[in-house]
């Protein structure tokens, strides 16, 4: 009786443990850390997760993990609520479409990947943001930003990877993938 | 294995399609949320405070360590540094003592010329300091999360300064955090005044690091390096807080360049400048 109930709370552990661990990383990108780098250079850490995690086990990161991370980027932001919530749903829907053939691949061919589809993730958000505010946003800070988000997908998918590697190894596929 | 069918469709095909319905509803209200919030929609506004109420103390929480190794990297510079920041004390404090005499001379001349023209002084702020727990800001917004406590004076509006000038003010407060709007993003609009010409205006973020001066003319009398400061036009921020310098001058672009360096804050202070209340007070008084 109680090894089920451990048993249990071991395999819901282990069905949020990505979205856990994406929401600890989006925490860790707020710190303040007082460098005197340009505000710019901040990247997209949440991108980068959604990615991650849609391409490596979308049966443990949902169309809902996207959106809750989502709603919690977006309240954590001034950016209008609903703008994350979009682009990460936009990344997941485009991550999970060719989650067979980047997950199959080499590491630099999911990072061609990431770059193509953060782009169009930031282009899509630029877009939108600029509809909300009636205006172009400047466009020199979210290259930057796109920049840096790119750079910093190997650290980012290595966290990622000890978390899967560490308690989601042997873990069977929780769903039907369905594709 | 006989597969289950569900009105005539296979299970497995079933699945996939409510998932992609699932998917659609999902970005359908995505876009309604948009919506929602440019409508300034109060339930969106308390959820959406409710959730950084709750993940406001993980950040600062987080941040411990890194606060520990930065404050021992602060203590052996100011160590290494003590010698020559005495010296500097020294002689800034002779300039001090200087002035202060001169702010004594002007401060009476000052009293003596207001009661002469029976001037009412506005209400005084009052300042709350609080300390910075998170940062955000990219090309599409710059924001500070600040501890608060428990503070009931703290109100959306408010204005908040860093160490030498004004740096935003208080989009909302969750509980004992208050969320800051920077003067860089671009949702903040804050009515400015040229100190050497008083021309007036309206100084607006565009999420880079130099927001831009609105609503000027073309023949305005404005100059690169003019000290541009609040104007106390709307009742919210208080007169004559320093915002920065005119740092560039085009046609139609006149940017300025913050006095206090917004991507390094530790503390800010938040003033508590309620003029509407001050004006109430006034009133009842001279009703009485």
């Amino acid at each position: 009786m109680k090894d089920s109930m451990f048993e249990m709370v071991g395999f819901q552990f282990k069905r949020i443990l990505p979205l856990f661990c994406s929401i600890l990383i989006l925490l860790a990108a707020h710190i303040p850390y007082h460098f005197n780098i340009a505000k710019y250079l901040i990247p997209d850490l949440g991108i980068l997760c959604v990615y991650y995690w849609s391409t490596h086990r979308c049966d443990l990161f949902g169309v809902w993990s996207a959106f809750i991370f989502g709603l919690i980027a977006d309240s954590l932001s001034t950016v209008p609520i609903g703008l994350n919530i979009l682009t990460y749903l936009f990344v997941y829907v485009l991550a999970n479409t060719f989650q067979n053939y980047i997950s199959t691949r080499s590491f630099a061919t999911g990072w061609g990947g990431l770059l193509l589809i953060t782009l169009a993730a930031f282009s899509i958000k630029w877009l939108l943001a600029s509809v909300y505010y009636s205006t172009f946003l400047p466009l020199s800070g979210i290259i930057l930003s796109y920049s840096t988000t790119i750079l910093l997908y190997p650290f980012i998918a290595w966290l990622n990877f000890m978390v899967q590697n560490k308690f989601l190894n042997n873990e069977e596929v929780l769903y039907e993938q369905g594709q | 294995m006989k597969r289950r069918r569900v009105l005539f469709i296979k299970l497995s095909q079933f699945r996939v399609f409510l998932r992609k319905c699932v998917t659609a509803v999902l970005f359908v209200s995505a876009l309604a949320f948009m919506i929602l919030s440019k409508a300034d929609s109060l339930v969106l506004e308390k959820a959406s405070n409710l959730t950084a109420a709750i993940f406001s103390p993980i950040i600062q929480f987080m941040q411990l360590p890194a606060q520990i190794l930065y404050a021992g990297y602060e203590k052996v510079r100011d160590i290494s540094n003590v010698y020559k920041q005495n010296v500097q004390l020294k002689n800034e404090n002779l300039d001090m003592l200087m002035l202060k005499n001169q702010v004594r001379t002007l401060e009476i001349e000052n009293n003596l010329l207001a009661e002469l023209l029976n001037y009412q002084t506005p209400p005084e702020a009052q300042y709350i300091s609080a300390r910075v727990v998170a940062e955000e800001g990219d090309g599409f917004s710059h924001s500070l999360i600040a501890y608060i406590g428990n503070n009931n004076n703290i109100k959306q509006g408010q204005a908040v300064l860093g160490q030498e000038s004004l740096i935003g003010r208080i989009e909302n407060v969750m509980g004992s955090y208050a969320h800051i709007i920077l003067l860089t993003d671009i949702n903040s609009k804050i009515p400015v005044i040229i100190e050497r010409s008083r021309v007036r205006a309206i100084l607006s973020g565009d999420n880079t690091l130099s927001p831009k001066l609105l609503f000027t003319t073309r023949d305005a009398d404005i100059m690169e390096g003019d000290l541009v400061s609040t104007s106390g036009v709307a009742g919210i921020l208080p007169a004559g807080l320093s915002i920065g310098y005119i740092r560039h001058i085009e046609k139609d672009n006149i940017s300025v360049k913050p006095l206090t360096d917004i991507e390094s804050l530790e503390y800010v202070k938040i003033v508590n400048y309620n003029v509407f209340q001050g004006l109430a007070e006034t009133k009842s008084e001279k009703e009485k």
